[in-house]
């Protein structure tokens, strides 16, 4: 009863389609894309998932079909049986003869059928690789990178650095002052000069964290990534961001979100993170946005979690900076 | 047969659909165990300037590592026992073992039920021993903490010979970074301490950042590694004192006074150990260092430049930290006497640029740090500086000290917070080359 191997193969298809359709109703598919280029990258997606969700059932169909309907038989003792009489009426009723004509002779000639699924693939999928490359152009060429704003008009780019290490995300802030020189003075060689050590060079005053991204809306930030042990990727989700660090190398990662997901209340109040909106006591898992490793890199990799928090204003990046700036002074007297 | 494949297919697969998560049970024949390590009794195993321990080897977890060449210890190897230095406790014999091990899990129970008894209610509420946060914190310590802190808390997870530092081996009931007074003794962390520790992380070392952890979490975390510390040196304490040791012989025998009721001898000194250790952790809790608060303005407020007096701060630091003094303190220069108590270069070989590697309380290696580097194990505002001066770091061999005027302490966190940035030390005026 080999006819059971096509059962078997057949239920696990239709199983796996159906999953991939129920998905995004049980919030198993992409989560929210939330920066500026992210709608190119959704796009690509769903482009390619389609060509290559279309082939893929329409092949896997194909085959359960013919393994059910050719399987060797071992009762009848015959090996190869004809069409199945439903394909061959349907074709026969509704293809109009003179495609019927040419199909016959491309089936009946190999070096014909070769060239067909050589070509029509190759012919897809060069077409992918000069349709992607503006999406990729804007998320990776360095010329495109955000950069200290020479004219007024220009925006200086929120600069980080980003180490990973096993198993956590070391980010290094300006301190608040340099951040607001930054932010201000454009055009400025020296400003320019210290835009550029930052990745380079620590200073005593920058602000140190561990797992915590913050940035803020509608702008655009710099992440210098680094690693400090094994190769790790960094990985936002919901900025459509993916990026490997390799030992040895500073690579910069940008992106500017279009969403908030955190604010400040007062200028010491609570942080409105992880989910929870103290003003209406909500709970919203879709506001926790996770800066996570896309790449296996030992044991703890599992929890190499962060968070990344984007705040509704600069001013409100600014009040959280000088927050956590606060809590590292030394105890002064009143 | 052809029918049955297919069939044995579904089979297969079956199982690995439905396991996934099964229930918090952890099975009730895992216990603690008696400690098979040898007990580390002094820290000066050996010579200095060994190299750190070659990835995957940790010196001593069995008595038998030290007969090894490469062990940093083999040169002493046969005299480390006899002197007392180390004390192999896989030398009592099996039916002390047996009591021993009975005794500790009717106190500390096992993994699965974890749990502190005979400490008053008071203690139990300081320091939240309570069985429901206990067995919540064993749950989280065996996620998240168990492949390098072991399972008994003993730093010798599968991954912690691979790390160095190895994990921390709670089982001494020391530990580094505290906020408490350790001027005269050693004292326990607080609890806010390990809390910090885990949400920061030790960085520079393998001991990752839990801040992604809830609070509650961190909390029945600090709980479940006071649990293991008090048990682990209630353990090494009573082994310690209750065992005699025959260099002859090579044995460890119960001692004279316990020989006729082995049992209730070490109940009693069991009992004793536990509240004995556990008011030493309740005490820690208000034993804050009482740092006195900062001195100087730093920053020009107008023209942001350094000022005179963080300068001059800077700069005495640099005198104490070399040791280097006059008859009579004047200006940037320390008097002689408070210099010798800094010295801080007699460990810190150039500013820790050269400083020779050491034997630790828990018989690993340990270094000065290099402080022209910027990254603080223990934390990098003023204040964790600040307390690691004032009251040393305990089991690394760095001294407390707190008998150095206040203000020279902070003129030293300013100085050791100001050498690793080159830019910050030519506008200070110091030189390190
Ligand atoms: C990857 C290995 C690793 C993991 C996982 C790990 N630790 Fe550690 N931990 C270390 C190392 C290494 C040290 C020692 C650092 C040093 O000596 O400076 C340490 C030190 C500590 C200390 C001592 C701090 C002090 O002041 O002396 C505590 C407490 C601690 N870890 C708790 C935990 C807890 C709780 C977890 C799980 C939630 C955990 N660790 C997970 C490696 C690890
Ligand atoms: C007896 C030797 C010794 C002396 C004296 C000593 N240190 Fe240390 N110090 C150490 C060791 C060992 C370590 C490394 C501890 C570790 O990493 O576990 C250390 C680490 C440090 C650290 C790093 C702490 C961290 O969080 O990473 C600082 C800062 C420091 N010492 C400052 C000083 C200063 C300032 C003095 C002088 C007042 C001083 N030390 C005197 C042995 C010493
Ligand atoms: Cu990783």
């Amino acid at each position: 009863m080999g006819k059971w191997w096509s059962i078997l193969f057949g239920v696990t298809m239709i199983a796996c389609t159906l999953l991939f359709v129920v998905s995004p109703f049980v919030g198993w598919w992409l989560p929210e894309g939330v920066s500026t280029h992210s709608w190119s990258v959704d796009l690509l997606f769903y482009f390619i998932l389609g060509i290559t969700g279309f082939f893929f059932i329409l092949t896997e169909a194909l085959m359960c079909i013919f393994m059910y309907r050719y399987c060797s038989s071992e009762k009848a003792g015959r090996t190869v049986a004809h069409a199945p009489g439903f394909f061959v009426r349907t074709y026969n009723k509704w293809t109009p003869p003179a495609i019927k004509g040419s199909i016959a002779k491309v089936l009946n000639d190999p070096h014909k059928i070769e060239m067909a699924w050589t070509v029509l693939p190759a012919v897809i999928l060069l077409w992918i690789a000069f349709a992607q490359v503006d999406a990729w152009a804007v998320i990776k060429y360095q010329s495109r990178m955000p950069r200290y704003a020479e004219k007024n008009q220009e925006f200086t780019p929120l600069q980080i650095d980003v180490t990973a290490r096993q198993w956590e995300w070391r980010i290094r802030y300006p301190s608040s002052e340099r951040f607001v020189e930054w932010m201000t003075r454009k055009g400025d060689p020296e400003i320019l000069k210290d835009f550029q050590s930052f990745a380079k060079i620590e200073q005593k005053d920058d602000v140190k964290l561990v797992n915590e991204l913050h940035v803020w809306n509608h702008h655009p930030a710099v992440l210098q990534l680094s690693t400090r042990d094994v190769i790790h990727s960094f990985n936002l989700p919901h900025m459509r961001v993916k990026q490997d660090s390799l030992p040895g190398k500073q690579i910069p990662v940008w992106f500017t979100p279009i969403k908030h997901n955190t604010i400040r209340l007062s200028a010491d109040g609570d942080v409105w993170i992880d989910g929870y909106n103290p003003d209406t006591k909500a709970q919203d898992r879709n506001q926790i946005w996770d800066l996570s490793c896309a790449e296996l890199c030992g044991w703890g990799h599992y929890r190499m979690v962060g968070r990344l928090y984007v705040h509704e204003s600069q001013q409100d990046f600014l009040d959280w900076l000088k927050s956590v700036e606060a809590k590292m002074l030394p105890p002064r007297a009143k | 047969m052809t029918k049955i494949l297919p069939l044995a297919a579904f089979a297969l697969l079956a199982p690995i659909v439905l396991v996934g998560c099964g229930s918090d049970g952890y099975s009730s024949a895992i216990v603690y165990g008696v400690r098979t390590d040898p007990l580390v009794l002094d820290d000066k195993l050996g010579k200095e300037g060994y190299e750190p321990d070659r990835p995957g080897v940790l010196p001593i977890l069995l008595a038998k590592d030290v007969d090894n060449p490469f062990n940093p210890m083999y040169e002493k190897g046969a005299s480390l026992f006899k002197d007392g230095l180390l004390r192999d406790p896989t030398k009592i014999s099996d039916k002390d073992r047996r009591t021993l091990s009975k005794i500790l899990q009717a106190y500390f129970g096992r993994p699965g039920e974890p749990q502190v008894a005979g400490v008053d209610s008071t203690a139990t509420r300081i320091l939240k021993l309570d069985q429901d946060t206990l067995s919540a914190g064993s749950q989280l310590y065996r996620l998240h903490c168990l492949h390098c802190h072991g399972l008994a808390g003993d730093g010798r997870g599968p991954t912690g010979r691979w790390v160095n530092p190895h994990p921390r081996d709670y089982r001494l009931g020391l530990f580094k970074f505290t906020s408490v007074d350790q001027s005269d003794v050693p004292r326990p962390p607080s609890r806010g301490d390990l809390y910090r520790t885990l949400q920061t992380g030790i960085d520079g070392t393998a001991m990752p950042a839990f801040n992604m952890l809830t609070g509650d979490d961190l909390q029945n975390l600090v709980s479940y590694i006071i649990h293991l510390s008090l048990r682990g040196k209630v353990e090494f304490e009573t082994i310690k004192k209750a065992f005699d040791y025959d260099p002859a012989k090579g044995t460890l025998s119960i001692t004279e006074d316990g020989r006729d009721d082995v049992y209730n001898y070490i109940d009693a000194m069991v009992s004793e150990f536990v509240s004995l250790f556990a008011k030493d952790w309740v005490e820690s809790q208000t034993k804050t260092i009482a740092a006195p608060s900062y001195p100087y303005a730093d920053f020009d407020k107008e023209t942001r430049a350094m000022t005179a007096e963080l300068k001059e701060s800077i700069q005495r630091g640099q005198k104490l930290f070399l040791g280097e003094g006059a008859d009579k303190a004047k200006g940037v220069m320390p008097s002689k006497e408070e210099a010798k108590k800094a010295n801080c270069v007699s460990c810190h070989i150039d500013y820790g640029r050269q400083a020779r590697y050491k034997f630790d309380a828990w018989g690993t290696l340990v270094k000065a740090q290099n402080l022209t580097n910027p990254i603080r194990r223990g934390g990098d505002r003023p204040i964790d500086v600040f307390y690691r001066i004032h009251s040393g770091i305990n089991g690394s061999g760095m001294v407390a000290h707190s008998k150095l005027e206040p203000n020279h302490i902070w003129d030293l966190v300013n100085f050791v917070q100001t050498l690793p940035f080159p830019a910050m030390r030519k506008a200070a005026g110091i030189e390190i080359d």
